[in-house]
């Protein structure tokens, strides 16, 4: 079963379809999709009750998280458009507060950890909808 | 030894499961809806939810699925510890304990802040946050340590959750 025949993820991401989305790990509920943006699949990310880095903020805020990332040496940017030699996340905000990140694939497609569920490849555009909101960040760093 | 009733109620709830299995495969997404909600009606009926209060496992398992159906997919660990539905679990108080802990061993997940509410304690080191399988077994360490777990209340769900 993909994601989008799943009636609970289809009333939860309503752009989500066969054509923008494919499955690519089982269910872990072991780390979360900051951490998964992060390239941490041991742990869950969050700035509260879970891993969260030394010295950033654990105020529950967009700023918080661009710190967060900064950490791993990603700089804000304006687009989501590919970029050769440079790697993307995506953090996405509810009523002001961030909900999730996604991080861009070399082929230009995003990954993302849906909370404990699995792990899928998707469009930009597939996620936003009632559980994550929309796209408030995008930040880059170069590939080493 | 089971009544007519809870027979005929365990027996509704495998056949479901061997249903749901078998058309998973090639079901409609609007029948599965319709499934759904049969099988939500279908609980409710067998199981009251007025005759929970004096069989916690019941309104644990109720709970529990509540929770999960509702915050699998968030990353937000605040959204996911002020679910209602996970209040209600913690609102049950040490009852609930044997409850988290015997779910923790099976399906590890995110019950350690519902754990640390009603004990009023936190075994987890700092420096294991986050890592569920350490923060587990933190968990899992201290109730084979800890007194509550000879408790009436605490041998009463054990047993009551073993009936199923």
């Amino acid at each position: 079963m993909t994601c989008a025949t799943n009636p609970s993820v289809k009333q939860q991401f309503p752009n989500l379809d066969d054509s923008n989305h494919s499955e690519t790990s089982p269910r872990s509920p072991k780390y979360n999709c900051i951490a998964w943006a992060a390239g941490d699949s041991s742990r869950f990310w969050w700035p509260e009750y879970a891993y969260w880095p030394p010295d950033v903020s654990t105020d529950l805020t967009l700023d918080s998280f661009i710190a967060a990332f900064q950490t791993l040496g990603y700089e804000l940017c304006d687009s989501p458009e590919y970029e050769p030699n440079f790697e993307k996340i995506a953090i996405y905000t509810k009523s002001g507060r961030p909900t999730h990140a996604a991080r861009q694939l070399p082929k230009g497609l995003w990954t993302s950890k849906l909370g404990r569920y699995v792990d899928i490849e998707h469009s930009i555009d597939a996620l936003d909808g009632p559980a994550y909101g929309t796209i408030e960040a995008y930040m880059k760093r170069p590939v080493s | 030894m089971r009544s007519p009733t809870e027979s005929l109620a365990k027996k509704v709830v495998v056949d479901i499961a061997e249903f749901q299995e078998s058309v998973n495969k090639g079901m409609a997404l609007e029948s599965q809806v319709v499934f759904q909600a049969f099988e939500q009606f279908l609980e409710h009926h067998l199981e009251p939810i007025s005759r929970e209060w004096d069989r916690p496992a019941v309104r644990f398992l109720r709970l529990k699925n509540e929770w999960l159906r509702d915050t699998e997919f968030l990353s937000s660990i605040h959204e996911i510890i002020l679910h209602p539905a996970y209040l209600q679990i913690i609102g049950m108080g040490p009852v609930a304990v044997p409850l988290i802990i015997n779910e923790l061993q099976v399906y590890p997940d995110y019950w350690f802040w519902a754990l640390s509410a009603i004990t009023g304690t936190n075994p987890v080191p700092l420096d294991k946050l986050g890592d569920i399988d350490a923060m587990t077994e933190a968990w899992l360490e201290w109730w084979r340590a800890c007194d509550l777990r000879n408790e009436p209340i605490c041998k009463t769900a054990i047993s009551e959750l073993r009936r199923f």
